[in-house]
Order: C-alpha cells, then structure tokens, then sequence
C-alpha cells in the first residue's frame, strides 16, 4: 500500500508564484483525475512532484510512503515508486529503451521478455524498442512508450500529464485499459491531469478535482468530469478575481 | 633547434639528406606559427616551446603489447616507437619500405606548413607501405605509434600508397604514459583509381603531450575512403586532416568522436577538398568537454572550379558538460562551381535538461544520466566507425574517459 499525500503545497519559480495552498492524497489503485483550463499550474504541479529543478517549494509537504519528496532528486523520487508520463515526451538520439531499461534500478531482473510482450500489448514494434526513445514517433507512439515505462519500471504511483494528447480513439483505449489494469492488479494509484473526460471514461476516476490558479478549488466523484464537459471551467475561473497569469504553465 | 648537425645524425642517403636539409630551410622561412594566423587561430601554439624537447636520434626498443590493447588482433602489425619501425609481423600482403635505408630517392610531397616541413626534415624513419594494385589485405592493419621517452620530440612519417583497386582497413593508434613529450606525426594515404580504403585512428596519448598531427589523404576515382578519428587523450591534440578528391566519383568521409577533460586541448582542423567531378564528402565531428577542456572546430568544405557535381556535408556538434569548458567551432565553405550541393552545421550546447529530466524520471541514478546522454550523443559517430572489428575497444576507452572525467 502506497501514499502519496500533498499537504498545503506552495511553490514558486524566480518570477511567480505557481502552486498556492495544493491539498491531495492519493493511495494504491486509486485513480483521481486533475482538470483545469489552460495555464491552471497542471503540468507544473506534476514538475514540482516530480523535482524538476527550477521550481521552489516554498511552504507545505510532499510525501511518498513517509518520505519527505521535497529532500530528494527526480531519479530518488522515482526510484521510490513515483512515476510521470509526460505531456511531451522527450527525444533522445542513441538512447534506447533498452538502454533505460538497463540502468534504471527499477527494472526487474527478468525485463526482458515481459517489454516485448508489453509492447506488443500496447501495439508497439520491436524496432521501437531499438531507436532512440522517442525518436521520429508519433503523438501516439510516444504515449504508448510512456505506457510501456509506466508498467515496466513497476511505479507505485502515477501521474498521467495529458496522457490522452496525440492518441487516437484506439490508441485511448488500449493505453487507459491497460493502466486500469494496473491499478486492479498491480495496486498502482493514478493521477491523471486531462482537459477531457474521454480518457476518464476508460480509465475511471474515483475523484475528480478541479484545479485554477494553483490550487484544487473543487473535488467530487466522477459526475464532476460529466458536468464540466457540459459547463466549462467559467464557474470556477469567475469567481476568482485573483486572476494571475501563469504563462501557459 | 634548426642545427643542421641534426639531420647529419639521422640516418639516410644523401638524396634524403638533402630534402632534410631544404625542408629545414623551408620550415624557417616559414617559421613558427602564431595564433595570430587563421590555421592556429584559438590554439595554445605560443605555449610550445621546442628547445624544451629532445630530437630523439637513436631507435628505441620494440615493446610488449599493452594490457589494454591485448583485446586488439596482432596478427597484423606495425609498432613505430618514437618515429622509429621497430617491430612487425611478418606478412605478404603489402610491402613495408623504410625510406632511410632506400638508395635511390622516393618523392615525398610535405605539406609547406612550419611542422611538416619540420616533419619531412627531421624524421628519423619514415615509411611507406605499400599495397599492390588489386589486393585485398584481410585483416586490419595496425599501425601502433608509441610515445615512450620523457621529454622527447619525435616525427613519424608514415606513408601510405594504396594503388589501383585495392582494399585494405588501417588502425592507427597513438598512444603514451604520462609523459612530457612533443608528437609530430604526418600520415599520408595515396588512394588509386578504384581502391577502397577504411581508416581508424585512436589518440590516447598522456596528458602532457603535445601532438600536432596531419592527416593527408588523396582519393581517385571512384576510390573511397572511409575514415574516422577518437581523440581521447594529450594535453594539446591536433590534427589537420586534408581530403582531396581527386578522381571523378571519389568519395572522403571522416568522422570524429573527442572527448576532452582537465585542461585538455583537443584541436581539429579540417578540409574536403573537392577537385573531380561529381566528387562526395561527409563529415560528422562530434565532441564532449567536461572540466575546464577546450576543443576547437575548423572546417573548410573547398569545391574546385571543375567539380561538378559535388555533394559535400559537414557537421560538427559539441556537447558540453560542464560551464567552464570552452567549444570554438567555426564552419567554412569555398565553392567555386555551381553545380554543388553543400551544406554545414555547427551547435555547441550542454546537455539537454529536458532529455536529463525524462531520464531521470525513470529512476535512472542522475549520475549515470549524462553517461547515458553522451553515450547517445555520441552513437551517431560509433555507427560510422569505418572499422567494426575496434569498436568494442574504443566505447571501452571512451567510457573510461567518462568515468575519470566525472569523479
């Protein structure tokens, strides 16, 4: 059993002020989903969770287990159990997948024919496995990739930034159904930051929070997706007068 | 320095004593160079000091394989140690010529530079070796240039003369202790009509050395030359390498992989010549830096007025891994002819925080990340390594590299 636990999480870069007051906990095969319009601090929120530098918490705690994350480098908080797929996976020429399959210390022993028989699950080609991680692949191939890492490191807690951007409908519901999967079988507990709710029809959340201007201004079941789908965010946004500008974060 | 009874204690004919002679009269009208001028622009030059290095006037002892290179195959060799032949295995696929003992005089053609002038007039031993016309030699041929005496200054001449539709593969490695030494090494490779030739050189020299090395290559039609050079160790490290193609449809290739760390100058000058018709180059260089090292890039892609036809490609890209190193790269076209395609490119930048952070969230420890980035950076050049048989060796030395420039 695993807990991630977000308790009044405050952060900023040099210029501004990011995360402002971020409550959340989120234990083994649960699922919560992270909705906001642009510019909310999303995908800055999972950067902060995840320790990418440049970012400085400035009040509050994240903690995975009893580990305080706020101590500790990206790779130790991975190494943890915490994992982030990214909106926009990165390229990177000569390094494999094989090759972050052998120096991550996540990776089990016996890797090797479990990722073959992942990607063939999640409609990969071997030769993806071979080029450099994320080369020349599409929106979706790269998502695909994301997913394979996800299940093959074995993380304990996920977060899905925009998971969903660049798959289409088949790809959507091989990927969510195989991280569901996860969740049920393997115990992962998922937060997923989305703009639709799609993708939370496949993968189906237990919260859904909303999330403006650097903190969740509202948490509920999964009806809150259905409602926003119909609404918007404007009830929410409208009623902050303290509108900030978060540069597209 | 420029004493003449030098030359008089080197051996040779007096055909070779002459062109000794001359040459040193060449190279002090020449004189020593400046950084003031655009071949040693960025360079150290006016750090060298030759009176503090000794001409080495008599033939070293022949040595035992190293421990490091027991990996490597010996079947086929040559070991020149201080300029000087002293061992080789015996083989019938090519003759081996050592000019000082020749009677009649063979043709040299030094480039009129300082240092090879320098080079043509005080190597003690140079050599030819020769392929005949339609030979294919089977296994590479290792050429193993070792620095061995403190505080020495050495010239080895090599030449090669590759004739008409032959094929053979070259290794040729340099390599020293921690010693103080003055290295300059001119290799020469004369491609006929139709011959193909692979060529691997590896600097793994000592961090004191200064070695400013020459490469010149000439290529006829419809030959190839494939040829790639690992710069990993010495403290100043140059090599200016000539490609000129000269036949119809010839083709030069030449890629670099350096790594530089300490204080380590690692210094590349290059030229693709195009002269024939419908004439191809393609240069990748690609370097690391960590520490405080240096490395600099120039390159010049030259097309001849009557090279029609002529594809020509350059490419040097340089990653740094920490701020205080310092990348100079500077690209340069000379096109005379309007039927070319050409293109250059030239990036110096750190490693990529965005590709650092990806791998990282994939619990890979942040120390190992940067070896990984490198290691991938630097794939694209192991891919073109002309001969696959050393590979294996070189990411071994390379990673070794690695390992002592990050403590």
């Amino acid at each position: 059993m695993s807990e991630l636990h977000i308790e009044n999480l405050h952060a900023r870069t040099e210029e501004i002020e990011i995360l402002q007051g971020v409550n959340l906990t989120i234990r083994s095969g649960e699922v919560h989903a992270l909705m906001g319009p642009n510019g909310s601090g999303k995908s800055t929120l999972a950067y902060i969770l995840m320790g990418r530098s440049g970012y400085e918490v400035t009040k509050g705690s994240i903690s995975l287990d009893g580990h305080d994350l706020t101590k500790l480098g990206t790779s130790e908080r991975a190494q943890l159990g915490l994992f982030l797929a990214m909106q926009y996976p990165v390229e990177i020429d000569g390094v494999t997948l094989q090759d972050v399959m052998n120096e991550s210390s996540l990776a089990p022993e016996d890797f090797q024919k479990s990722i073959e028989e992942e990607s063939r699950n999640l409609g990969l080609e071997g030769n993806d496995l071979k080029r450099g991680i994320n080369l020349d692949m599409s929106g979706g191939e790269k998502k695909r990739m994301e997913t394979l890492q996800l299940i093959s490191l074995r993380s304990r807690i996920a977060i899905l930034d925009e998971l969903d951007s660049g798959l289409d409908i088949d790809g959507l519901r091989v990927v969510s159904s195989r991280i569901e999967r996860a969740t049920k079988e393997d115990d992962l507990g998922v937060l997923v930051i989305t703009h639709y709710s799609r993708l939370l029809e496949e993968l189906k959340p237990d919260k859904v929070h909303i999330f403006v201007n650097g903190r969740i201004v509202e948490s509920g079941s999964a009806k809150l997706a259905t409602e926003l789908e119909e609404t918007g965010y404007e009830k929410w946004t409208s009623s902050l007068e303290t509108s900030v500008n978060l540069g597209g974060l | 320095m420029y004493a003449l009874e030098l030359i008089d204690s080197l051996e040779g004919e007096n055909w070779l004593k002459e062109i000794r002679k001359e040459a040193i009269s060449t190279a002090q009208e020449v004189k020593f160079p400046t950084g003031q001028q655009e071949k040693w622009r960025y360079s150290p030059i006016h750090k060298l000091k030759l009176e503090d290095y000794e001409l080495l006037n008599h033939k070293p002892e022949s040595l035992p394989i190293r421990s490091s290179e027991n990996t490597l195959p010996s079947s086929n060799f040559v070991e020149i140690n201080d300029g000087y032949l002293t061992s080789k295995s015996n083989t019938e696929e090519y003759d081996i010529f050592h000019i000082s003992q020749m009677r009649s005089p063979f043709e040299f053609k030094a480039g009129t530079d300082f240092f090879s002038q320098l080079n043509l007039a005080l190597s003690p031993d140079p050599i030819v070796i020769k392929v005949a016309r339609n030979t294919i030699v089977q296994e590479p041929i290792f050429i193993h240039n070792n620095l061995t005496v403190e505080q020495a200054m050495t010239f080895p001449k090599l030449h090669f003369e590759i004739e008409n539709g032959a094929n053979v593969s070259i290794v040729e490695i340099f390599h020293s202790d921690n010693l103080r030494y003055l290295s300059i090494p001119e290799t020469k490779i004369s491609i006929g009509d139709g011959a193909n030739v692979k060529y691997q050189q590896v600097q793994n020299t000592g961090p004191n050395v200064w070695q400013i090395g020459n490469l010149d290559v000439s290529v006829g039609q419809q030959a190839t030359f494939n040829g790639a050079t690992v710069g990993i160790g010495g403290g100043y490290a140059r090599l200016e390498s000539h490609c000129r193609l000269i036949g119809r449809g010839a083709t030069g290739n030449l890629s670099a992989i350096y790594h530089g760390t300490g204080e380590q100058v690692l210094d590349y000058r290059t030229y693709q010549e195009h002269v024939g018709r419908d004439t191809q180059s393609n240069l990748l260089f690609k370097g690391v830096l960590d520490d405080q090292a240096t490395s600099i890039y120039t390159g010049l892609i030259r097309v001849h007025k009557d090279a029609s036809g002529t594809n020509a490609y350059q490419t040097n890209r340089t990653i740094k891994l920490s701020e205080q190193t310092l990348a100079e790269s500077v690209p340069n076209l000379e096109i005379e002819n309007n039927d070319v395609r050409c293109s250059h490119a030239s990036t110096v930048s750190p490693v990529d925080d965005d590709q650092r952070f990806y791998l990282e969230t994939r619990g890979i420890p942040s120390e190992t990340v940067d070896k990984l980035i490198v290691r991938g950076f630097i794939n694209e050049v192991v891919q073109k390594l002309p001969i696959t048989e050393v590979n294996e060796w070189i990411l071994n030395l390379l990673s070794g590299k690695q390992d002592i420039g990050n403590p």
